[in-house]
């Protein structure tokens, strides 16, 4: 179910009904959160429900019975963590990888004229979110097993954790501790946080069906043109930096709307995004782009590895890795890990120059700001591409527009820039906040930024399309 | 902290000003593509009786209503003496307002199968045998492509989908039309990018008849034309006879007319009604015209009904099936044959 259709208004205003009417019973409210958000998971493919319920008990078991073997039977915890991550991870790389790598298996070793299997996983229909709740159910185990939380007694409360629908098919990512505390006890719902939820659900609607969806018109328009190397270099940049607007409207959005409604239910998530296209070095950028999957992945995959402690070589074996699987998360296919080999080899670059760190001129400082946003624009070419090929004749296309003297937009596109004001608007209004030159938003103008993006959505709106990442 | 009563009614003012200066200066200002900014209203219009929307510009939501059986469509279909099967063109040219109750004064009760985006007799067999429909008439009305043994896309997708998902995405788009056609009516949709928010038809369709009824459709006339009549119709043949075959196992008549369009052929009726040993209508075209090049104008269609409608009654075989009593009516035209 998506955030922009009738039958999600229906169950958030369950959801709000629930609340209201359970005021004295936690338990009662827990139940209907949950009905809610399992009804909500399985609006689409009712037989997944059965995956997010097997995640769950798989999680809630493997957490009471850490919590029932001592620290000090260290050989027992590494097992029950081992089996645990293996079902989570397993129910992952079935149904999101599984196709992937039997077409890859088969595209090389038929090439090789080694034998090939006979399977059909091309039917596999991705469970939608399950990327998400899969991690969520890992880092619930893995924060037990190290002892950072305590195993949740209740599995009403740990279903209603990895299910909690807000966050469940695109994030954020949300780790136990930051929210099984706010299921024990939910908080009173005051009019000021209810409107704060409500302006986040107007801004997260706006980014997403104003922004994000009139850019995808405009880029699904004309992509397969420029994947065919058939666009001028300037059309191609053009086209890729709708796109970074679009992919951060379309996610963002999503955040906005998902953390709104939390917080309209007396519920706090956290925050995904803080304007990525401020930050000047490549470290900076993955603190302020999906900032939860970025925590995840340094806690649960980079730390582990051996983090920065370990010598040059295997710390950049180990951001490399990272990177990687960052890409292979967001999709299976060879692009997205083209698209994490991009950003693990420019993130060793930046370590090798010594430019992730802050003291720096202000020429380098500006140069690598544009040499940090100018990468992320273009890696994005591989994010967009259907295949590889078309994403190198995409790149190669527009990194021939910024070497060459700009040529004309067609109008039809140029409107597009338009859409891409807001953008700009949002990351301005938040470095003059962060710069202090101005205070953070006060009532009044959130307000009048509502009203405005409240009539822009019921008259610049584009629909039928889907949040990108529901893909991954 | 609690918020003051005060404060709240100034972030409301504030809000509902905002919201109003927006509206008043978004649709002012010159974007677009060189200015060309449209502003896009719906008209208003009048929502027939038990009926649900069916398509102005996307997808038509009558296949999935009627191969899932969701409200009670099929059920109304069931009890049908007179099953009438075409493209959009069928109830555009044999409209309700004149077929229907020129049929309830006989004590009869018809239902119509026929779907838009060139749907074809594949998809009405489909039903028929899904459904178990056992009508004691059934009309097919259309040119030579509608024994194409083929789906449409709208058709295609709605036997793909599970009658859960069907019925979500019903009602996903009923309560969207419902929403544009209300905001719309007094708020403007700004359209950058020449995307229409209605066709020049809008159609919605009755439960109880399964017409296509069109609240809203152009009023221009353009005249009938026809197209060359050198090709075989052989291909039509096998698609023809598994539905001669299918409703001769039910016991119901096949009767074979036509709807004149903007390039018409009418050589495949007699082709088939030979072929097949079964009845054809074919009231003449004299002084019709088109309100689009494709759908017959309400004016012409008014005429036509009543001329189709003789004629079929004049058919012996209808007049037996339907146990109709007494002489047959004189038929207005002199195109029936047997």
């Amino acid at each position: 179910m998506s955030f922009v259709s009738f039958s999600f208004v229906g169950v958030q205003l369950a959801a709000l009904v629930v609340r209201a009417l359970t005021r004295r019973s936690r338990v009662t409210f827990l139940v209907g959160l949950l009905a809610l958000s399992w009804l909500f998971y399985a609006w689409n493919v009712p037989e997944y429900l059965l995956l997010i319920v097997f995640s769950t008990t798989v999680a809630f078991g493997a957490g009471r019975l850490l919590a029932a073997t001592p620290f000090s039977e260290r050989a027992a915890r590494r097992g029950l963590l081992a089996a645990s991550l293996t079902l989570n991870v397993g129910v992952l790389a079935y149904f999101k990888y599984a196709a992937f790598l039997s077409r890859s298996w088969i595209s090389l070793a038929g090439g090789l004229g080694f034998w090939t299997p006979d399977v059909a996983t091309a039917d596999i229909v991705l469970p939608i979110g399950v990327s998400f709740y899969t991690f969520e159910a890992i880092s619930y185990t893995v924060d037990v097993y190290r002892g950072r939380i305590q195993a949740e007694r209740s599995f009403l409360r740990l279903a209603c954790f990895i299910a909690f629908f807000p966050h469940l098919v695109a994030g954020p990512i949300v780790r136990g501790q930051e929210f099984l505390y706010q299921l024990e006890r939910p908080r009173r719902i005051r009019m000021r946080v209810f409107a704060e939820g409500t302006y986040l659900v107007i801004r997260g609607l706006f980014l997403k069906m104003v922004v994000a969806d009139n850019l995808g018109h405009i880029v699904d328009q004309h992509w397969r043109t420029a994947g065919a190397g058939k666009l001028s270099g300037t059309l191609a940049m053009t086209l890729l930096i709708f796109f970074a607007c679009q992919l951060f409207c379309d996610f963002a959005g999503y955040t906005d709307i998902a953390r709104g409604l939390a917080y309209q239910l007396g519920f706090r998530l956290p925050i995904n995004f803080d304007a990525p296209y401020l930050a000047a070095t490549f470290t900076e950028f993955w603190r302020r782009w999906h900032m939860t999957l970025s925590r995840w992945m340094r806690d649960y995959l980079y730390i582990p590895l051996g983090g920065n402690r370990r010598g040059p070589v295997r710390v950049g074996f180990n951001v490399v890795l990272v990177m990687l699987v960052a890409g292979l998360w967001h999709g299976a296919s060879w692009t997205f890990v083209a698209w994490g080999a991009i950003h693990g080899i420019a993130l060793l670059l930046e370590r090798a120059l010594g430019l992730a760190r802050d003291a720096r001129g202000m020429l380098t400082r500006a140069v690598w700001y544009v040499v940090v946003q100018m990468t992320w624009i273009l890696s994005l070419g591989m994010f967009r591409a259907e295949d590889i090929r078309q994403g190198f004749l995409v790149i190669q296309n527009a990194i021939t527009g910024l070497a060459t003297l700009p040529s004309p937009v067609p109008a039809a596109i140029a409107i597009g820039w338009w859409f891409v004001l807001p953008v700009v608007a949002l990351h301005a209004r938040s470095l003059f906040t962060e710069r202090r030159w101005l205070a953070a938003t006060s009532g009044l103008e959130r307000a009048a930024y509502a009203g405005a993006m409240s009539a822009a959505i019921l008259t610049l709106y584009t629909t039928g399309r889907e949040f990108i990442y529901f893909r991954f | 902290m609690r918020c003051k009563p005060l404060e709240i009614l100034g972030v409301a003012v504030t809000f509902a000003a905002a919201f109003l200066v927006a509206t008043d200066v978004l649709p002012r200002l010159p974007l677009g593509p060189k200015g060309s900014q449209r502003l896009l209203t719906i008209p208003n219009f009048k929502v027939p009786s038990s009926s649900f929307f069916a398509e102005t510009t996307g997808d038509e939501i009558s296949q999935m209503v009627l191969w899932h059986a969701l409200g009670d469509s099929i059920a109304h279909a069931r009890r049908a003496d007179i099953l009438f099967i075409g493209d959009s063109r069928m109830p555009m040219g044999l409209r309700k307002e004149d077929i229907v109750p020129a049929a309830g004064a006989l004590g009869l009760r018809v239902f119509s199968l026929a779907c838009g985006h060139v749907e074809r007799v594949p998809f009405a067999l489909k039903l028929i045998r899904k459904h178990d429909l056992r009508p004691k008439v059934v009309v097919v009305v259309g040119g030579p492509h509608m024994f194409r043994n083929m789906l449409s896309g709208p058709a295609e997708r709605a036997v793909k989908l599970t009658r859960w998902r069907a019925w979500t995405q019903w009602i996903e788009a009923d309560a969207r039309w419902r929403l544009q056609s209300w905001l719309h009516a007094w708020l403007p949709k700004i359209d950058w990018f020449g995307r229409p928010l209605t066709s020049s038809w809008i159609l919605y369709r009755s439960t109880r008849t399964g017409w296509l009824i069109p609240v809203v459709e152009p009023s221009a006339r353009y005249p009938i034309g026809f197209d060359r009549e050198d090709a075989s119709y052989a291909p039509s043949l096998p698609v023809a006879r598994e539905l001669a075959e299918e409703l001769e196992r039910r016991g119901a008549a096949l009767i074979l007319s036509l709807v004149p369009y903007g390039n018409t052929r009418t050589g495949h009726l007699p082709f088939l009604a030979r072929e097949l040993g079964v009845p054809m209508v074919l009231p003449s075209f004299d002084g019709l015209a088109t309100a689009d090049g494709s759908h017959l104008a309400r004016s012409s269609a008014e005429s036509y009904a009543k001329a189709f409608w003789s004629q079929l009654l004049a058919l012996p075989e209808v007049r037996e099936k339907l146990s109709l009593d007494g002489p047959a009516p004189k038929a207005d035209q002199d195109k029936t044959a047997g």
